[in-house]
């Protein structure tokens, strides 16, 4: 025999019982620990379905509210935390704006970072770390996108968009475009 | 919308009207938590994130019927079960802020484990369930499909089967919600 409980707890989530049902069903939540468990279980079953969709909906909404990257002159701040950072090059960003491209958006957003910055969209997530050398620019990307770069100048213009249908990312790095693959490395220049 | 507006939207599971409803909540609360995240030891990362999580708890607070009226703006509920969660977060990760230790310690009940858990233990949730149920579920809870239509969609010959099938799937998850239920989380 099939258990109506589901119906009868859809029922009531819908507003869809009358006011002496609700009645009667409020009653027996706080007096049946059985009816109550099984009614907390329900709830979290509709919560998980309803967050898995409200997830991607917010990230798209963040996504949206994402701006083209632009390089901040934070000489001075830049200097001061450069003498912390020695080994990963430190790109100041402005907070309040982040990465998006035309076909695939990333989720950002993306602030002052020394270390990595990830980020994550519907399609794809993807890590990127900063390293500073002084020899030829250079990259390896698999799971991590490594951008190997100089440390002069310090403004960096940065971006980089996704491409779904043919799965290639594509960097900008100071006005210059490269097309990157996952699983590739190579060089900057 | 006001917030009259944007409550119905979700606590009627109004399709047309709840995209809008959710983007106009992110826009009036994305600054304030946000600010408040990163100016207390948090990253941009951790404030987009808890920024989400609150309003996914705002959210299914009032599809399951467990916020049935507003008592204050839903930007102040939001912006303070963010705040709660974050403040759990830090203290849980020893990275509490000094000027909110006094806080927390005169006012325990500040901090809502349950609350700063919440989307991590649906998602943990989520993972469990497993296809064909998964889709059955989501069908019919988030898209709403009537018993007829599902089973069409999912090869049932008749209602009957398509009804046995989503009882068997939501009991299933039921158990599962269940053991989920009696695990403690470190966050």
């Amino acid at each position: 025999m099939m258990d109506n409980t589901d119906q009868l707890f859809d029922d009531y989530l819908s507003g869809e019982l009358s006011e002496s049902q609700k009645r009667e069903f409020e009653e027996r939540l706080d007096s049946d620990e059985t009816f109550r468990k099984k009614f907390d279980a329900h709830k979290m079953i509709l919560g998980a379905i309803y967050a898995s969709h409200d997830k991607k909906l917010l990230a798209e909404i963040a996504d949206q509210k994402v701006k083209h990257l632009k390089p901040l002159y934070y000489w001075s701040i830049a200097a001061s935390l450069l003498l912390i950072a020695t080994v990963i090059w430190l790109i100041p960003f402005n907070s309040e704006e982040a990465l998006i491209s035309e076909g695939k958006v990333f989720n950002t957003p993306v602030n002052f970072t020394t270390k990595a910055l990830a980020f994550t969209s519907t399609v794809d997530s993807l890590t990127i770390q900063l390293n500073h050398i002084k020899g030829t620019p250079r990259y390896e990307f698999s799971d991590t996108l490594k951008l190997y770069i100089l440390k002069d100048p310090v403004k960096v213009e940065f971006s980089i968009k996704y491409f779904e249908d043919v799965k290639f990312y594509e960097l900008t790095l100071d006005s210059r475009i490269y097309k990157l693959k996952r699983n590739s490395s190579g060089s900057l220049e | 919308m006001d917030d009259r507006s944007i409550f119905l939207a979700i606590a009627r599971f109004d399709k047309t009207l709840e995209s809008e409803a959710i983007k106009t909540i992110y826009r009036q609360v994305s600054k304030p938590v946000k600010n408040f995240v990163v100016t207390n030891s948090g990253t941009s990362e951790e404030a987009e994130d808890i920024l989400q999580d609150a309003i996914i708890i705002f959210l299914n607070k009032v599809r399951l019927k467990e916020l049935q009226q507003l008592t204050s703006k839903i930007s102040t509920y939001i912006f303070a079960v963010a705040r709660n969660n974050w403040l759990y977060t830090l203290r849980k990760k020893g990275r509490m802020p000094i000027s909110e230790l006094k806080i927390i310690s005169d006012d325990p009940s500040n901090l809502d484990e349950d609350s700063a858990i919440y989307t991590q233990v649906l998602g943990k949730l989520m993972d469990l369930i497993k296809e064909p149920c998964k889709s059955i579920i989501t069908t019919f809870y988030l898209d709403r499909l009537s018993i007829k239509q599902m089973a069409e969609k999912f090869g049932y010959k008749d209602e009957n089967g398509m009804k046995k099938k989503k009882s068997l799937c939501m009991k299933t998850a039921r158990e599962m919600a269940n053991d989920l239920l009696t695990i403690e989380y470190e966050l």
